[in-house]
């Protein structure tokens, strides 16, 4: 009896070990930092398809908090994950490569087929100067959709400028927005926030204006590369901000507006404009039409200086190399599962997944034309952030390629199939100005030099110097203020981070074959 | 008459070890943890003398073969923003010190005063809350309540204080007061329990006796609780003099914001930007150091000083 329980003990200690080996999980798992994922899971219908398609399993590793610091923690320590996406206009990705973090993926592009046919060109251009490619960029491709302008509300348009000039794409001159905000004041004397900004999102603030005064990210001319607020039309678009303020039409809190309160305040009867890229309006659009109504939405209006007929602007400029970089770390312990991973998603296969969803579940070929199924989009429309949570699709906007499908000239993305009216606006009134900034991306000083402090330093100045600008009470302090900027860059090391930057700048254009866009 | 004194044999340090080995056997963890925890990273403070460059050689190869630089962050520091961040560590500092240090002892005498219990608790409950309250609550609150159209704007408005609405968050010497009313608010109540409980340590009978005598209540607390705490508000007042540079760091990037950035940019927030958000690790590192220097020397001064004044230190 007793040898039978032994022998029967021993055959469940056995079984007990065999069995989850047995059944174990032969999926490789790779780890993935996603500087934009913020708390998002990697657990929808489109992530288990990616996993069930390329056998690996993603351990997502969250940012959970600011995404640099993480980076740079990451890098210091030396424990980043297998795959990292991070900003590639920061000098991080520099960081990275010149420490050796991250895999040299010329090695291993004739195992990428589907990176070599997608990306192209694009793969020369973001070699590093040992002329290897040591990441992806993501959001590749020309890329001339929309960014930043004057969105404002579309029933307030009808109301101040009438329905057929408010559905025009004619443009509005500075002078003519102008005395539009100015009425709108009158007529709605309550209103403290006319025209809602947020500096936490300065690029935007910055970017609408500079589009509109044809402003570039650096001013260059006699050869040379500067600071963009050496661009005689700088002054011009500061000047315009602060005639906003003077005149009480812009929200004199905007220097420390939150998304969450500038969307409160964009929810509010009492605004009329917003400035920055057109979807940072959705929510508000949404809250707002369903409360007052159909035409409560802020809409994409084009802005030019006055006295200026050219159809070029506002300027509108992305760079063809992308927002991020995509790249594999020495650290991955399974680099042919990780080049395998990284290829499927870069694939247009592992594009349509990502961007349109499940064949067959979301969308289907008729007549050979890529179509949504059901009201999939609709729900979209009606509330983005929870459809994409709950679908999947674009919640993993990785390896993105901004242009449309060779084969039926659909949109990259299932959502831009069908543009609602903000986005038709969009494509009206903002596009004319479109040019290629990627000559102008990740110039800055990278890592422990003095140069990178100088750069610091002048990024500093002007952070603090731009509020104080456009809130100046008069022209006159605006100007002494400008003057007084300009010195404190000088004493912050400007010339020789210009100097550093030029450098770096005519390299690449030599390297690329280009002239400065600026002087086209 | 001298009479000798038989002399007293001490005993041999071996002797004494060993007489007392299960006193350091219970130390080693801590000794250890002492170490590890806080010793063995102070090692990374060679990096503000070098320019650390991290590769794929390992911690400590990087750190101790990047190029040696002398004090070239150091002298950047002070050429340049040094005067700015000291200016507006300091100002918080000494507003927050000038708040935070009386407050706590105010609010644990009132407490002790007070005759209700069941009020004393509640009070003592509500005034610690705040300490348990993450800073991202709190600053939101204060952002909140001091917003253009904000509570207190509404206030100071009905009781005709202001004829117009004051942007808290646009002036920049306001915002070392609302960080050290916010130090103090968050801190307050916390470390009234620590003079509480000094205070609850004293004998009764002094106050009786005091009673007896017909002194009044102000005089009690003159006479009696303020003096008997006094080693304890020493304790914390070397302590608070330690801390002066570190006036806080969650607080003022919630809070503050590019227009006052001159006035918020303090040096916890200046080396977390370029050391840890720029990857600058031996400039941040050079900061840091610093800051830990005179921080040393000012918990030093202020020991020396208040075992000069009181007869009571910390060490």
């Amino acid at each position: 009896m007793k040898k039978l329980l032994g022998l029967a003990l021993a055959v469940v200690m056995v079984l007990s070990m065999m069995l989850p080996a047995a059944f174990a999980d032969d999926a490789v798992t790779i780890s993935f930092f996603d500087k934009n994922s913020g708390v998002r899971t990697f657990d929808d219908p489109v992530a288990k398809e990616l996993e069930a398609r390329t056998g690996v399993k993603i351990d997502l590793i969250s940012p959970s908090g600011n995404p640099a610091e993480k980076l740079s923690l990451m890098l210091a320590g030396q424990n980043y994950p297998d795959i990292v996406l991070m900003d590639r206009s920061s000098d991080i990705v520099n960081q990275y490569i010149e420490a050796g973090a991250l895999v040299n993926l010329s090695d291993y592009l004739d195992q990428m087929p589907n990176v070599v046919a997608m990306y192209g060109d694009t793969l020369n251009k973001t070699r590093y100067s040992d002329g290897n490619n040591y990441y992806l960029s993501n959001w590749y491709g020309y890329d001339p959709d929309p960014v930043n302008g004057f969105i404002c509300r579309y029933d307030y348009m009808i109301e101040l400028v009438g329905q057929e000039r408010a559905d025009s794409d004619e443009p509005f001159t500075w002078s003519e927005m102008l005395d539009i905000l100015k009425r709108f004041k009158e007529a709605h004397p309550e209103s403290t926030n006319a025209v809602v900004m947020s500096e936490p999102n300065s690029g935007a603030i910055n970017g609408t204006f500079a589009g509109i005064n044809g402003i570039y990210p650096f001013y260059v001319s006699d050869g040379k590369l500067q600071m963009s607020v050496r661009d005689p039309a700088f002054i011009e678009a500061i000047h315009q901000m602060n005639e906003l303020y003077r005149e009480g039409i812009l929200d004199p809190e905007w220097t420390s507006n939150s998304q969450e309160l500038r969307n409160q305040k964009l929810s509010n009867n009492g605004a009329f404009a917003y400035v920055g890229a057109y979807w940072d309006t959705w929510t508000p659009s949404a809250a707002l039409m369903g409360s007052e109504n159909a035409n409560a939405e802020y809409l994409s209006y084009k802005v030019i200086p006055d006295g200026v007929t050219s159809a070029d602007l506002p300027l509108a400029g992305r760079s063809s190399l992308g927002w991020d970089a995509i790249a594999i770390t020495t650290n991955c312990k399974n680099i042919d599962a990780a080049i395998k991973f990284v290829d499927y998603c870069a694939s247009q296969e592992g594009q349509d997944l990502l961007l349109w969803g499940i064949e067959g579940q979301d969308w289907e070929f008729v007549d050979g034309v890529r179509t949504p199924i059901g009201d999939i989009v609709d729900r979209y429309l009606a509330d983005p952030s929870n459809t994409v949570d709950q679908t999947g699709i674009t919640k993993w906007t990785w390896f993105v390629k901004n242009d449309v499908h060779p084969d039926d000239g659909t949109a990259c993305r299932i959502w831009f199939n069908t543009k609602d009216r903000s986005a038709t606006y969009a494509y009206q009134n903002l596009t004319n100005g479109y040019y290629d900034s990627a000559e102008f991306a990740a110039l800055e000083p990278a890592g422990s030099t003095i140069e990178a402090l100088q750069f610091q330093g002048v990024v500093d100045v002007f952070d603090q110097y731009h509020p104080r600008m456009v809130n100046a009470a008069t022209v006159e302090e605006c100007d002494a203020l400008y003057a007084e900027m300009l010195n404190a860059l000088e004493n912050a090391g400007e010339e020789s981070v210009e100097a550093y930057m030029s450098e770096l700048y005519f390299a690449r254009l030599d390297l690329w074959g280009l002239q400065p866009v600026s002087s086209k | 008459m001298n009479v000798a004194l038989p002399k007293k044999h001490k005993k041999a340090l071996r002797s004494r070890l060993w007489d007392q080995r299960y006193l350091f056997l219970l130390m080693i963890p801590g000794i250890i943890w002492v170490l590890i925890i806080c010793y063995a990273p102070m090692t990374g403070l060679y990096m503000a003398f070098t320019n650390y460059r991290p590769s794929q050689n390992g911690y400590f190869y990087d750190l101790f073969n990047g190029k040696f630089v002398g004090f070239q962050w150091f002298d950047y520091f002070f050429k340049n923003d040094f005067a700015m961040i000291m200016r507006n560590t300091l100002a918080t500092s000494v507003l927050t010190l000038l708040f935070s240090f009386p407050a706590p002892i105010i609010l644990a005498v009132m407490l002790n005063e007070l005759k209700s219990i069941r009020m004393k608790k509640f009070i003592q409950t509500a005034s610690y809350l705040p300490y348990f309250i993450s800073w991202v609550i709190a600053s939101n609150i204060f952002l909140t309540f001091l917003a253009g159209n904000g509570l207190i704007n509404d206030i100071l408005l009905a009781l005709g204080l202001t004829s117009e609405r004051i942007l808290f968050f646009q002036h920049g010497p306001y915002f070392w007061w609302i960080i050290a009313i916010a130090n103090t608010w968050k801190g307050m109540g916390y470390n009234a329990i620590i003079y509480l409980s000094a205070i609850s340590g004293i004998d009764e009978q002094l106050y009786e006796a005091a009673e007896i005598d017909g002194a009044t209540r102000v005089k009690r607390i003159w006479h009696i609780t303020l003096p008997t705490i006094r080693p304890t508000i020493s304790i914390l007042l070397i302590l608070a003099i330690g801390g002066i540079l570190s006036t806080g760091f969650e607080q003022q990037l919630l809070m503050g914001n590019n227009a006052i950035l001159n006035y918020s940019d303090v040096l916890d927030t200046y080396a977390y930007r370029y050391g840890l958000a720029k990857g600058m690790y031996s400039y941040g590192t050079a900061v840091g150091l610093f800051k830990s220097i005179v921080s040393f020397i000012l918990v030093m001064s202020a020991n020396k000083i208040t075992a000069k004044l009181n007869d009571s230190a910390l060490f």
